[in-house]
């Protein structure tokens, strides 16, 4: 069977959301940061068994991830990948609201969390992570670490919804 | 259901707009523009922009008007920023969809966005440092009283102790080796305190801020040379002229002095006393403090180690050195914005040159 499902991801600015997909779809990473504003969409197929999903991927500017434009963004959303930096503290001191802020607005959304930029922490440092947040996915965009496993997994857990 | 839709483009370069018409299934009923590429004329709408195809089955549901702005996607290959609006017509069940090629404009807007968000970046991780160095700072305050109360403590008791027996049993102590002992402590005690001293004085230069004043340099020069003649075979030539002022640290001043003038006693030439010169020159933007020995002199290959924590010209215990002084007058100077130069001649001297910058408002 063919699907259409739409997934957003979500995430303060700079933490690689447009990294992440860039990686993912044309397999090219840039050093060069150029914000995106509003919203930035993106398709990709992947196979989920014997099925086939078409995977609209709106990447929401950080700027405006939890601002009032962005629900139109949320609209008909199925999934969402909730994007931080691990260099940065900030992106994540309040992730766990965040999420339960989305969950509450869009309708039976299936999330998963992402800690990006791995490759910035060296060994110990990401063991201290580890121990005190818990993240679906460690990964790296510049390194195309665990990028693949993201994407799948979304698709998985969106195909049931 | 019917669903009438508007396709309206504008590209940067062609600059054409489109208005087409799309049946519920997204199939194109008309197009009013002949520049419309023909095969998208038979192609579903929903699946030729993507941003459609998420949302088809909502737009079926819309019972109001829906703007999607500032979306970035590829349209014919080619990258842009679209807005979309869809939005009932007072037919009941059909629709009306504009896209706006909006590229122009909000590329213009990504470009100051990217320059905003480096900047709270920048801010945020300048804020994470502070906190790190106040940390770090924090840490060092508490070394400090470690060193002072934990480590001194005891060793001062020790001294204390080693001059009480000596004082208290001195016809006892009157056999040579006792004695001898004692003294060793002694000289032991002294000599870890010094090392306290310095590594302390090093560490919490680090944390201190530089505080301007007026400085008669000639009178601070000259209660330092003083200190210096009781205990040693020393003389000195203060040529600062008694009138003169500057302003800069004197804590800072005095501790680059007084490191300085240490070592050319601690290296001077062992068949005469050491002769050291203090000279002062004004010039437009710094000043420059001379120290001129005539000690032992440096090595050429030496002369840039000597101003690294704990290197010493010659380890020898009795020179009482911790290897801590000149690092000191390194850093002092560091935080002066200054530099200190040094020409030596082995067996004949050596002299210190510092330059500091004088304070601009
Ligand atoms: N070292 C490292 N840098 C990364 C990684 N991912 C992204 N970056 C860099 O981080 C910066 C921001 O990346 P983006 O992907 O544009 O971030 P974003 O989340 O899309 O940001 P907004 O669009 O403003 O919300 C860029 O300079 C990227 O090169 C990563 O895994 N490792
Ligand atoms: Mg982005």
């Amino acid at each position: 069977m063919e699907y259409s499902k739409k997934i957003i991801l979500v995430g303060q600015i700079g933490v690689g959301k447009t990294s992440l997909v860039q990686r993912y779809v044309k397999s090219i990473f840039n050093e060069d940061y150029l914000s995106t504003i509003g919203v930035k969409v993106d398709k990709k197929t992947v196979h989920v068994e014997n099925d086939q999903v078409n995977l609209l991927i709106w990447d929401i500017a950080g700027e405006a991830s939890f601002s009032k434009i962005s629900k139109s963004y949320y609209l008909g959303a199925k999934g969402c990948i909730y994007v931080a930096d691990c260099s940065r503290i900030s992106t994540f001191t309040d992730y766990v609201n965040q999420v339960k802020m989305l969950k509450e607005l869009i309708k039976d959304i299936k999330i998963i969390t992402v800690a990006n930029k791995i490759d910035l922490l060296d060994k110990q440092e990401l063991e201290e992570l580890k121990n005190n947040v818990s993240f679906d996915f460690y990964t790296s965009a510049k390194q195309g670490e665990k990028i693949e496993e993201v994407f799948h997994e979304i698709a998985k857990k969106v195909l049931c919804s | 259901m019917q669903l009438s839709a508007i396709d309206q483009i504008k590209f940067n370069h062609c600059d054409f707009i489109q208005i087409v018409l799309f049946d519920a299934q997204g199939h194109v009923i008309d197009s009013c523009d002949t520049l419309f590429p023909l095969k998208a004329n038979q192609e579903n709408i929903f699946e030729r922009i993507y941003v459609l195809e998420s949302i088809q089955n909502d737009i079926q549901a819309l019972d109001s008007k829906l703007e999607i702005k500032m979306v970035e996607f590829s349209h014919y290959k080619r990258d842009g920023f679209f807005d979309f609006l869809i939005h009932p017509s007072n037919i009941k069940g059909e629709f009306h969809l504009i896209i706006k090629d909006q590229t122009q404009v909000y590329e213009y807007m990504q470009h100051v966005q990217t320059q905003k968000n480096k900047s709270i970046i920048k801010n945020e991780q300048l804020q994470r440092l502070n906190q790190k160095i106040s940390d770090q700072n924090q840490q060092i305050k508490l070394f400090s009283s470690f060193i002072t109360h934990d480590i001194k403590e005891p060793i001062t008791t020790i001294e204390g102790i080693a001059d009480m027996l000596n004082a208290e049993f001195e016809e006892l102590i009157g056999q040579d080796q006792l004695k001898q002992g004692l003294n060793y402590i002694k000289r032991n005690a002294v000599w870890a305190q010094r090392l306290i001293n310095d590594v302390y004085n090093y560490s919490k230069l680090e944390q201190n801020i530089v505080l301007y004043k007026v400085v008669s340099l000639h009178s601070l020069v000259a209660q330092i040379i003083e200190t210096y003649s009781i205990n040693h075979d020393v003389n000195f030539t203060n040529q600062i002229e008694p009138s003169t002022k500057i302003i800069s640290d004197p804590i800072l001043i005095e501790q680059i002095l007084n490191n300085l003038i240490s070592n050319s006693i601690k290296y001077k030439q062992a068949n005469k006393p050491a002769e050291i010169t203090i000279q002062f020159k004004e010039l437009e933007t710094e000043y420059i403090l001379t120290i001129i020995d005539n000690g032992k002199g440096i090595e050429k290959t030496k002369i840039k180690e000597i101003f690294k924590p704990f290197y010493m010209i010659d380890k020898q215990p009795e020179q009482m050195s911790t290897g801590i002084g000149l690092s000191i007058v390194d850093r002092a100077i560091k935080k002066l914005k200054g530099k200190i130069t040094v020409d030596s001649i082995l067996g004949k001297g050596s002299t210190f040159k510092v330059f500091f910058k004088k304070k601009v408002d």
